[in-house]
């Protein structure tokens, strides 16, 4: 039952004062008297003589109690709510992202929403359309506008939940234009309402009912696992994170290669981390750490890495003399680099990165390079010199960028690169772009200045830029730490081939990768655990085995606290949506306002009766 | 042998409190008469010329005059005949009202209970002294409760009669102007507390139409003199039971004496205006004061 009025309820104050008034009424003792002839000039006397009295049970009090609440209740508006019918066109988007595999409501949140949009299809009547959506981190279609129950259930029925965050905004976009669309739209969203909020807030031209599934937001969860050290020696990090308002207690067991190795009983403080350092023997190629036992959300209660072997970066340097270039590099520890100067310049097949400054070979490599600052008589660096003036990232979340700062770098002068076909622009200028990449094999970036024509090897931002720059030119063939679920993993394949990739429940896909591709870009990594690519490159005499891990690691998602409102989404008031099943409410205040008045009347026989 | 009904009278004397010397007292006390009364033959002087032999006026004979009424010493002088008129020997005939509503029962002594005592002494000197007497309560209605009795032996008849009387119903003086006009003409005493509107008004003009001298003896309780109440209070009056919700306190004591007061007044006032007497008695007060009382206002002398 719901009050549509609560602020009335302050006349309930109404009740005490009877009670009060009538501790407070004169309560006279009946006299017969011959004749009240004399004593009418006083009859309007009514100052009590003894305000303060006990309270004695009375009808009279009973009944105008009575009165008074109902009349108070009624007041207040009560009402009884049931869901309201469906329009003629719904579109129910469904989260399935990771937080919905949490088991505070029973079985799931997902199993929940599940059940409920099956009850909006029961609802479904002839001439009523509905969408379903699935939201995680790729929301899609399930069942375009239609009214057969049969093809929304079994839908339904092949949904299931994913590791990803819900990508709110797209599903949304997505029952925009799901057909049929029309003025009398309605949307339902089944959800905890914890989905990616980044981006801008969209307002929405439709009503949309945002129905939270969730009630608790205790949570223990895994946040970080990290590997380091050398064979022998291996030091694995774990860090566990409580997200909720409780202390937690909890044992993490350490697995190395499916054996136990090592378990700790650890308090967590509530909204704290605590880190558990595990030393490893041996030369275990997966470790896995478990916090048993599992909590409400168990997809962060388990994470895996990958021990990977010690990669060495071949790395040749050609240039004159750039001791910038050169001291930049070797700050990478994976790096094994070789300094020629340009004349004893001779192309092999046994460096991973070329980097090639002020000087651009005859033919240019099949590995990946980098050209710095072109001489002018080649024709790659054949462009115009120009003033850059301030430097800009060309595209803002580029992750090339990322920690990058040149804003205050200046730049005496560089190659135009405003019309150059080399790739794609990373760092942009008023005169155009500087720093160019190309993501076709091999990768290639061509920065268009000479380093001692800026100060820009004298920024902080310069050894970032490099290792970023030679990270994307050679990159791991696999992932080294754990990255998120549905999280697109790039695997090199260098001259194309294919790649079979195992995933952790036993399921394999298969990639092609063609020659001028050289990357193998896998999709499928909604599910958390250890995936093995089989690298199959064309020509190679024998195949490469890789492994990297996917785990819940985002606090984003671990924070499982069911949300009051859809945030980042505002409805047509122009306000957040909050948490609320449209619904009909039935009016109880007639009633209750009948009750009163036939309270009033029987209180009115009993006075008179009892005059 | 004793006479039964004596010994009832005798009786019904104490408990109206008529004790031997009361009586003794009453024995020399008569009713006035404040005019001449008409009335049959009996101890009264009347204003109809009759033939007793005290002698009232002369006037002309007519013819049809009594031949023996003629003063023939007149005649010899004056050469005319003169009649000799004497005044008619009439006794009067006291009509006893007493209210015996419901109100009347209060009172220690009851209102009701001294309302009686009077009535039966002042039955005992009209009796006593060969006049008429009658008695009649009245309340919502009015009631005969003896016809007119004289003589002294009749008295024990009169006093049995009011000590029946039970207090009940509402007053309505009404009655007794519907019922005045079978009453013989003579004296009517009403005794009542008048705490009842409409008052007596309209009663006493009845009486002074049926050719009654109206008395009024009004008779309170001590109680109603001075309230003995104090508090919260809800009075049920005693004939209506309406009620009125009261807090007393001494102020409430005093209004009430003032607005007694002028009740009192107006009855005084309304007495005056018919020609009727006023007696202000309380129910505990002694029946020879109360006797006195009324000897003061000329009810007896």
């Amino acid at each position: 039952m719901s009050f549509l009025a609560p602020l009335l309820a302050i006349f309930g104050v109404s009740v005490p004062a009877i009670i009060v008034l009538y501790i407070l009424k004169v309560r006279r003792r009946d006299v017969v008297v011959p004749s009240t002839l004399l004593w009418r000039g006083d009859a309007v006397d009514r100052q009590a003589s003894v305000p303060w009295q006990r309270i004695r049970p009375s009808w009279l009090l009973f009944l105008q109690l009575l009165a008074a609440i109902a009349l108070v209740l009624a007041l207040t508006r009560p009402a009884l709510a049931h869901p309201a019918a469906l329009g003629p066109d719904t579109v129910v988007i469904i989260d399935s992202s990771g937080p919905m595999q949490a088991t505070d409501v029973s079985p799931s949140r997902f199993a929940v929403a599940v059940v409920q949009a099956r009850a909006l299809v029961d609802q479904l009547g002839s001439g009523q359309r509905m969408t379903l959506i699935a939201m995680d981190a790729n929301p899609r279609i399930l069942a375009a506008s239609g009214g057969d129950h049969g093809v929304l259930d079994a839908a339904l029925a092949a949904l299931r939940p994913d590791a990803g965050l819900a990508d709110l905004r797209t599903a949304l976009a997505l029952a925009t234009a799901a057909p049929g669309g029309g003025g009398d739209r309605r949307v339902i969203v089944l959800s905890d309402g914890i989905v990616d909020i980044s981006g801008p807030t969209v307002t929405l031209p439709y009503p949309v009912e945002y129905r939270r599934i969730g009630v608790t937001g205790e949570n223990l969860g895994i946040s970080g696992i990290t590997v380091s050290g050398a064979d022998g020696s291996r030091i694995v990090a774990i860090n566990v994170t409580n997200y909720g308002t409780a202390r937690h207690a909890t044992t993490v067991e350490m697995r190395a290669d499916g054996h136990l190795v090592d378990a700790r009983a650890i308090d967590v403080e509530p909204g704290g981390s605590v880190e558990v350092d595990v030393t490893l023997t041996g030369s275990p190629h997966t470790v896995t750490a478990d916090l048993t036992p599992h909590d409400a959300f168990a997809l962060d209660d388990t994470a895996s890495a990958v021990v990977q072997p010690p990669r060495v970066l071949h790395a040749v340097l050609v240039t004159p003399r750039n001791i910038f270039l050169q001291e930049a590099l070797q700050l990478r520890g994976d790096i094994h680099l070789d300094v020629e100067t340009p004349a004893s310049y001779r192309p092999r097949s046994d460096v991973d990165l070329w980097i090639f400054d002020a000087f651009v070979p005859p033919t240019l490599p099949a590995q990946p390079y980098w050209l710095v600052g072109p001489p002018a008589d080649r024709a790659i660096g054949a462009g115009a010199e120009v003033r850059p003036g301030p430097l800009i990232p060309a595209s803002a979340g580029d992750p090339l960028m990322a920690g990058v700062d040149v804003g205050n770098v200046a730049v005496a002068q560089s190659r135009d690169l405003s019309t150059s076909t080399f790739g794609r622009a990373i760092i942009d200028s008023q005169a155009g772009p500087v720093l160019l990449v190309r993501d076709s094999a091999p990768r290639a970036a061509l920065l268009g200045f000479d380093l001692h024509d800026s100060d820009l090897p004298l920024s902080p931002a310069f050894p970032v830029l490099v290792e970023r720059v030679s990270e994307y030119l050679a990159p791991d063939a696999v992932p080294p730490s754990p990255v998120e679920p549905d999280t697109p993993v790039n695997i090199p394949v260098p001259g194309g081939g294919s790649v079979a990739v195992t995933r952790p429940d036993g399921t394999t896909r298969t990639l092609t990768v063609a020659a001028q591709s050289g990357d193998a870009v896998l999709t499928d990594t909604d599910q958390t655990g250890v995936y093995t690519a089989v690298i199959r490159a064309a020509g190679a005499p024998q195949s490469v085995t890789a492994h990297f891990a996917v785990d819940a690691l985002d606090p984003a998602r671990s924070a499982i606290a069911a949300r009051s409102q859809l945030v980042s989404v505002h409805g047509t008031t122009g306000s957040p949506i909050p948490s609320a099943q449209a619904s009909v409410f039935d009016d109880l205040w007639p009633w209750l306002a009948v009750l009163a008045l036939a309270v009033l009347s029987a209180e009115w026989v009993v006075f008179h009766r009892g005059r | 042998m004793t006479n039964p009904a004596a010994s009832a009278g005798i009786v019904a004397a104490r408990a109206l409190g008529l004790t031997p010397d009361v009586l003794a007292l009453l024995d020399r006390m008569t009713l006035p008469s404040r005019r001449p009364v008409l009335g049959d033959a009996g101890q009264r002087r009347s204003r109809r010329t009759g033939g007793s032999i005290e002698f009232a006026d002369f006037r002309a004979y007519v013819p049809g005059d009594d031949f023996r009424r003629v003063d023939w010493n007149a005649y010899a002088r004056h050469e005319r005949l003169i009649v000799r008129l004497h005044s008619a020997d009439e006794d009067v005939t006291l009509t006893l009202w007493i209210d015996a509503s419901a109100s009347m029962a209060y009172g220690d002594p009851s209102k009701l209970r001294a309302a009686a005592s009077l009535a039966g002494a002042l039955g005992y000197v009209a009796l006593s002294a060969y006049d008429r007497a009658c008695v009649a309560s009245f309340a919502a209605t009015a009631t005969v409760l003896t016809p007119r009795l004289r003589g002294r032996s009749a008295t024990h008849r009169l006093w049995m009669a009011l000590t029946g009387l039970q207090g009940s119903g509402s007053t309505d003086f009404g009655a007794i102007g519907r019922a005045a006009t079978r009453t013989a003409p003579g004296i009517a005493v009403v005794i009542s507390d008048f705490l009842s509107q409409p008052g007596p008004d309209a009663a006493l003009a009845a009486l002074r139409g049926a050719g009654q001298q109206p008395v009024l003896v009004r008779m309170l309780s001590r109680q109603e003199v001075a309230p003995d109440l104090r508090g919260d209070l809800r009075l049920v009056d005693a004939e209506t039971h309406a009620t009125v919700e009261v807090t007393v306190t001494p102020a409430t004591i005093a209004a009430y004496g003032r607005r007694l007061a002028e009740r009192t007044d107006a009855l005084r006032s309304l007495a005056a205006r018919h020609r009727a007497r006023f007696v202000d008695l309380v129910s505990d007060g002694d029946i020879v004061e109360s006797v006195r009382a009324c000897r003061a206002a000329g009810i007896v002398r």
